[in-house]
């Protein structure tokens, strides 16, 4: 007996010294957040917006996809206000699931330029992040790189290091190539891509980095934020890596280099429709978008606002300017096109 | 009123497989056809090759060090059988990770071999992925070795060296086929936590079957699929499970409970302790030192930035939701083994056998399937527009039970076996009830229960998955380390947190050995 009750007992005592949910009630002062973004410098934001507003941000982390199926399964019930991923493929998803609503303000028009968001205001950009080549100080000349196109060229066979097709920024340039040249043309690229790489994909943005610096690829597909991240390691020797390539924006010469999002979308049922609409204000402002800039090297969507040192020192550039719903609308089609041509 | 309890306790975990289950039948969608077009293959041959590799591998790691330190006295002896658990304490995907990091081109093998060195090896392939389930995964088999180990009958070990078996002919022809039942538990418990893996095998870029659950739900936009793929994941786990059986049913297992001195062979040459010291010390550096201290140094680095006010409560957090939960679990499991036990039911044998395979299943796969529970629990409550169920703690708890459950089953059976039949016996031939016959069994095998719920505790320890999606929001430990090493791409910041799942998992396998050691002495 002693021991069931001593079970018990254990379990009585436990369950209410780890339920600290947020306390209810004064719903007004409450917006909650289903977030895909996970970086310490975002909570550092939600901090300042609750002091500045007194309003009360609850984060709920995750995949997008999961978080999307919550919503979906929590229905009218959901708690989350606004969803927030890191990029655009899963808030045209959402919004095509009927998760989320149109909003839209003059702030927000004001902070986001209108190729960043939503026609209708269903989710707004908060940053952007370009996917680059990144080349070999030493071994590559910036002359001999143009296009993405061009990278499929037999002179870079094996020298490109790229990671796994189901990373999603892999597959949302994939569905700019596929909006701009046609999915025959797409699926040749990819093809192509796989035939020059270096290794079998594997590993995240900045071991392709790495792999670059230790002189076994040429080339390496990225987005900036990661050498941003490189370079500010605490490991003098990632500082090294990243100090040994340099960036290289493709497509200049015609539509643009290929540039994702991480946006947010005020969901449907949102209980705090209000809040969800001054976090996003507030997470588009000038000031926290500095923040997303230096903290993050990301590029911040704000016109005024301009990207971290480091990050402008790699030069401006032009962007590719699809509407970035078409990428939302051929992801789908980018994972076939990766799984025919043999992307692992 | 034991078999309609377990019956409605086991019929609501088995609930949320059997909705995953459901889904078998449903027509194939694009996504199917398209997977299965192009890349089933290969998610096939990555699996198989995967769980046979990690079963070979971990089986080599947990059975030689068992039967070792139960029949040979060395030097370090008592350390390393209770060491040699420790690696459980860390998360596979912070084992990979780490190893990936300090076989990189920036990591530690460079720093002290160059970067021309033999050494330096892509660690993230299929040998990788292998590497780190089973550096992370072995103790299981060890600890079920060990314990068949030292309850195996010092008579018949003492028989056969009286017909002057050699000592490796005794392990491989006595002593491992009469251990068989709790290695292959232990083996299957691997396999099927290798089954239900997604970070690690995407990291590593091995895609096996559950990649595929994922890519069919995540880039194909269609989670129908992913369930109906999940339910096929079952099969194989189900088939195994059905195979042991099998093969374990028709025969007895005679557990010598009498004898509590376990045998030891006479004095071995100097040389062969030596041999054996540095064979369980090159397992613990590899599995267990090797990682964590590269894991403390990044912690030494990090510590100002991640540690505040708020690791604390995340530490503490973690504790409690992981203590009180591992404690509801192990009573489930306790009531519905006993009623397996003494009312046995075609119903409830199936029906704790489903509740099992929630173990093979990767943990968003669950989370899907409970939070659809939970909502269909709120939606016929009805008069209330708000959640009750859904969001809150006991949510959280249903969904590691659903997952978790089958840990805990393993240990508890074998000590209902161990304390055996004529015990069972005498209580009720004296007139006891069920309950109180309960309670003598349980005094009887608390080193059983024990072992049950520190490996349940460190397994929710460890989840993130079902924390993030199903419980109320607020972090752990363990989604804390996933959020910077995975998300994030920030190994080194998820030290400090995955440091302390990993010491706290250690004190709770050290206390959990001198209870066992205190028990022992008294009986």
């Amino acid at each position: 007996m002693k021991i069931i009750a001593s079970l018990l007992f254990i379990v009585l005592l436990l369950v209410p010294a780890c339920n600290q949910k947020p306390a209810e009630g004064d719903s007004g002062k409450k917006v909650t957040i289903y977030t895909h973004r996970h970086y310490p410098s975002d909570q550092k934001l939600f901090k300042q917006f609750t002091a500045e507003t007194g309003i009360e941000v609850v984060v709920r982390k995750s995949k997008a996809n999961e978080l999307i199926k919550k919503i979906e399964i929590e229905g009218e019930k959901t708690e989350a206000d606004l969803l927030i991923t890191v990029d655009v493929g899963r808030l045209h998803l959402a919004q095509n699931k009927g998760l989320l609503q149109g909003v839209t303000s003059e702030t927000l028009t004001k902070n986001v330029p209108s190729h960043l968001h939503h026609k209708d205001g269903y989710w707004y950009a908060l940053t952007k992040r370009a996917r680059v080549v990144v080349y070999s100080k030493d071994r590559v000349k910036p002359e001999q790189l143009s296009t993405y196109e061009a990278l499929t060229d037999a002179g870079w066979k094996g020298k490109i290091a790229v990671r796994s097709s189901s990373n999603i920024y892999n597959q949302s340039l994939l569905a700019s190539i596929i909006v701009a040249n046609g999915k025959e043309k797409a699926l040749e690229w990819a093809k192509g891509v796989v035939a020059n790489m270096e290794r079998t994909p594997t590993g995240n943005d900045r071991d392709q980095v790495k792999e670059v610096a230790a002189g076994k690829a040429d080339l390496a597909i990225v987005n900036t934020y990661y050498l941003g991240k490189l370079l500010n390691s605490e490991n003098a020797d990632e500082v090294k890596a990243g100090e040994a390539v340099k960036v290289f924006f493709p497509n200049q010469d015609g539509r643009g280099t290929h540039v994702n999002i991480s946006g947010a979308g005020v969901t449907k049922y949102a209980k705090n429709k209000e809040n969800a609409m001054k976090l996003l204000e507030f997470l588009t402002s000038k000031k926290a978008q500095q923040t997303f800039a230096q903290a993050n090297y990301e590029y911040p969507v704000h016109p005024e606002v301009k990207p971290s040192e480091l990050v402008s020192s790699w030069g401006d550039f032009k962007e590719d300017q699809v509407n970035l719903s078409e990428l939302g609308v051929n992801n789908k089609e980018a994972v076939k096109t990766f799984d025919l041509a043999g992307w692992k | 009123m034991w078999t309609l309890t377990t019956l409605v306790v086991t019929l609501l975990i088995a609930t949320p497989i059997i909705f995953i289950l459901s889904h078998i039948f449903l027509e194939p969608s694009d996504a199917w056809l398209h997977i299965k077009q192009t890349r089933l293959n290969e998610y096939i041959y990555n699996t198989v090759t995967l769980v046979f590799g990690v079963a070979s591998l971990s089986f080599f790691l947990g059975v030689v060090p068992a039967w070792l330190v139960c029949v040979y006295n060395f030097p370090g002896r008592k350390f390393f059988e209770w060491a040699l658990i420790l690696p459980l304490a860390i998360p596979v995907y912070i084992m990979s990770y780490t190893y990936a990091d300090m076989f990189s081109s920036t990591g530690l093998i460079r720093k002290i071999f160059g970067s021309d060195s033999f050494l330096l090896f892509e660690f993230k392939s299929l040998f990788g992925a292998i590497i780190s389930f089973s550096f992370a995964l072995y103790p299981y088999i060890y600890l079920m070795a060990k314990n068949a180990f030292k309850q195996q009958s010092v008579l018949v070990l003492g028989v056969s060296r009286l017909f002057s078996y050699s000592h490796v002919s005794i392990f491989a022809r006595v002593a491992l086929p009469l251990a068989f039942p709790a290695i292959s538990a232990g083996a299957l418990l691997v396999i099927m936590e290798v089954f239900s893996d997604y970070g690690t095998v995407s990291y590593c870029t091995t895609p096996t079957f559950t990649v595929g659950i994922f890519q069919a739900w995540y880039a194909l936009e269609d989670s129908q699929a992913a369930m109906r793929l999940s339910a096929i994941l079952l099969c194989p786990a189900f088939s195994l499970w059905l195979l042991r059986w099998l093969i374990i049913r028709n025969k007895k297992y005679h557990v010598d409970s009498s004898q509590f001195n376990n045998y030891r062979f006479g004095q071995i040459s100097k040389f062969s302790r030596y041999f054996i010291f540095t064979m369980c010390s090159i397992i613990f550096f590899f599995t267990f030192v090797f990682p964590v201290g590269q894991l403390i140094y990044w912690g030494c680095q990090t510590a100002t930035e991640v540690i505040d006010k708020n690791f604390v409560s995340l530490a503490i957090n973690s504790i409690f939701l992981a203590l009180s939960t591992a404690c509801i679990a192990l009573f489930i499991a306790i009531v519905v083994s006993y009623t397996v036990k003494i009312r046995t039911t075609r119903m409830t044998r199936y029906l704790a056998a489903i509740s099992k395979s929630g173990y093979t299943l990767p943990a968003a796969v669950v989370a899907i399937s409970a939070m659809t529970m939970c909502k269909w629990f709120d939606d016929s409550l009805g008069v209330l527009t708000g959640m009750i169920l859904s969001n809150t703690l006991v949510a959280l708890m249903f969904g590691y039970i659903v997952r978790f459950l089958a840990v805990t089953f393993e240990p508890i059976n074998s000590g209902f076996k161990n304390v055996g039949h004529t015990v069972t016996q005498a209580c009720f031939s004296l007139g006891s009830s069920p309950s109180r016959t309960l309670l003598v069994h349980l005094q009887m095998m608390k080193p059983y229960l024990l072992s049950a719920l520190v490996l349940i505790f460190i397994d929710i320890l460890k989840e993130f998955n079902l924390t993030f999606l199903v419980g109320p929001t607020f972090d752990t430990l363990a989604t804390d380390a996933y959020s910077r090493a995975i998300s994030d791409e920030a190994v080194p910041y998820s030290s400090c947190s995955a440091l302390t799942i990993i010491c706290i998992s250690s004190f709770f396998l050290l206390f959990g050995k001198i209870s066992l050691d205190r028990l022992g002495k008294k009986s």
